[in-house]
């Protein structure tokens, strides 16, 4: 290790220091909510603001949270690349996020800053989501957050249990050229993870794009699939409907869709968070149980759903219960 | 740059079938035009129908398909050019009424080079099946016939969750002609739509046409944008064929 990487380790290892976050922590008293009978959750849409501290992190968080749990959530779904708001704590980054994007080696000093980072926002971020899952008493799927494992880059979101403790995690299974550019591994497995209420997986944001991606959900069992996203575009309408609203439909489970939206120098989220459902299982036969009004700001969607319902549909499925094995073996087997 | 168009009709019987055709397609200009879907139900046979639209091939230079027929117990549909059957493709998802009809599956979905580019059809159920989409644009297809025949009140919702999505996560084109009105006591709702992968100031829709009229929809398919899209954004190129191959064996 060169002198200038001890420096920087021992910068952010001050920086990104648990220690004031964790008394932090321990020196709070959360109201407890009562929780009417029947499974709500919760869509967190996040704003994009870059924090100062780790306590201020956590609050920005906190306050979401308290939200969801006020009305009376279980599970409860926060954006893609959640660590983004802790770069605040790098002095200068707003000058950094300003740069043009465009340089050939930008994917490499990407790389090369996220694989540095990564281990202390990682660790800001499994004290914030364990505790607010605790602190709640709810099922916490924390977001993602793009960090390295074992030498590689991988985006992984994590799901936590009313307890605190870790319930499993999911690598992000289909990259962006942009992710592509520096280097992000994707993963070789989607898991279902059974809770008391139902079965939930939590691919990450490109995997909504690929029907793949359900269909191996739905086929495990889910009943319930989160999407994180973190959408680099100005919204629209039908460019946000793609994604999670037309595998809800094809697949036939509930999905929830959480959103970083805002701007930071260069970077521009937007997206709606949202809680959706097959277009019979929805007032408005939209497919949209509810959605945030806006597509920026933050926003806590909460809805309450119905498995009982949905596995019973899906029984008396009249559209989509057929499934033609033989012609999917017969072509997909050499076409993919 | 192909100029493709779709006719949609309010069914009512063979004799204003064919007067809406003359009417209609009188001096049209197109490169590929499709008809409604079960317009073959309308014949007294499925001959009656091939022959009356082979001879509709013949005096016009366009791709043509012209809707759909049920033949041998398939839901069936064919691409014909210049009098001539270029490619038959028979529905493969089937819905709990199709089952109750005694439809049958298709066991093939192929796409069939034409001079507008390789065109792959989805006939009824089938646009709701990702599958199909994925099959057809991993071969190559560059326009997706969709034949959307949907019983009961119109769903805008339940449309879109069929061809448009499939274009969306395939980056071809697709044709998508509805059928409307009644045939044999059941009566039919939807939108003719040409679609595209969204571009820049588009929506996914090139243009569409109410359920409630008659007439023939238009629109030019921009290869270049398409290809463009394709380049910049290659979603075929991130497909994590291990995880497939684990999960299904393929």
């Amino acid at each position: 290790m060169g002198l200038l990487d001890f420096a920087a380790k021992m910068f952010l290892s001050y920086k990104f220091n648990p220690k004031p976050l964790k008394r932090h922590i321990s020196g709070l008293k959360v109201k407890k909510y009562n929780r009417e009978p029947g499974l709500k959750v919760a869509a967190v849409q996040v704003e994009f603001r870059l924090h100062k501290s780790t306590i201020e992190y956590f609050e920005h968080m906190r306050h979401l949270m308290e939200r969801a749990a006020e009305e009376g959530a279980r599970l409860i779904a926060f954006p893609e690349n959640i660590h983004l708001p802790l770069y605040g704590l790098l002095p200068g980054i707003e000058k950094k996020f300003s740069g043009d994007g465009r340089k050939d080696d930008d994917g490499e000093k990407m790389r090369a800053a996220l694989m540095l980072l990564g281990p202390y926002v990682k660790g800001i971020y499994f004290l914030t989501f364990s505790s607010l899952a605790r602190l709640y008493e709810m099922y916490v799927m924390g977001g993602s957050i793009t960090a390295p494992e074992n030498g590689e880059l991988y985006n992984t979101a994590y799901l936590f249990g009313p307890d605190g403790k870790l319930i499993g995690s999911q690598k992000k299974l289909h990259a962006t050229p942009e992710e592509e550019s520096f280097g992000l591994k994707t993963g070789e497995e989607l898991d279902v993870f059974k809770l008391p209420f139902a079965k939930v997986a939590f691919p990450v944001c490109m995997d909504a794009t690929y029907f793949e991606t359900f269909e191996i959900a739905r086929m495990k069992g889910a009943d319930i699939v989160i999407i994180p996203i973190a959408n680099m575009e100005e919204y629209d309408f039908y460019r946000a409907l793609r994604g999670i609203w037309p595998r809800v439909q094809e697949s036939r489970v509930y999905g929830i869709k959480s959103a970083l939206v805002g701007r930071v120098a260069k970077f521009y989220f937007t997206g709606k968070a949202g809680i959706y459902a097959p277009l019979d299982l929805t007032e408005n036969r939209d497919g949209v149980v509810k959605e945030a009004k806006h597509y920026q700001g933050d926003d806590v969607v909460t809805a309450s759903i119905d498995i009982g319902a949905l596995r019973k549909y899906r029984e008396e499925d009249e559209l989509l219960k057929d499934r033609n094995e033989e012609l999917y073996r017969k072509y997909l087997s050499r076409l993919y | 740059m192909v100029k493709a168009c779709a006719l949609q009709l309010r069914f009512e019987n063979k004799e204003k079938y064919i007067e809406d055709i003359n009417k209609y397609l009188r001096d049209i200009k197109a490169d590929i035009l499709v008809l409604p879907p079960l317009s073959g139900l309308l014949f007294s046979s499925t001959a009656e129908y091939l022959t009356f639209h082979l001879e509709l091939s013949k005096q016009k230079d366009f791709v043509l398909v012209p809707g759909s027929f049920i033949e041998d117990g398939y839901h069936k549909a064919v691409i014909m050019q210049r009098g001539r059957i270029l490619h038959t493709q028979c529905q493969t998802h089937l819905s709990g009424q199709d089952e109750r009809d005694g439809l049958k599956r298709g066991d093939e979905l192929e796409i069939c080079p034409t001079a507008v580019g390789n065109v792959g059809i989805l006939v009824g159920n089938d646009c709701f099946h990702p599958q199909c989409g994925r099959i057809l644009g991993l071969q190559g297809a560059d326009i997706l016939v969709g034949l959307y025949a949907v019983e009961g009140g119109y769903n805008r919702w339940l449309q879109l969750s069929g061809i448009w999505q499939q274009v969306q996560q395939n980056q071809f084109f697709a044709v998508e002609c509805a059928v409307n009105g009644r045939i044999r006591d059941k009566i039919y709702a939807g939108r003719s739509i040409i679609h595209n992968p969204i571009w820049e100031g588009s929506n996914g829709i090139l243009c569409e046409m109410g359920e409630d009229e008659e007439g023939v929809l238009a629109a030019v398919l921009d290869f270049d944008r398409r290809n463009e899209i394709k380049s910049v954004y290659p979603l075929y190129k991130y497909l994590n064929r291990k995880l497939y191959k684990k999960e299904w064996g393929y």
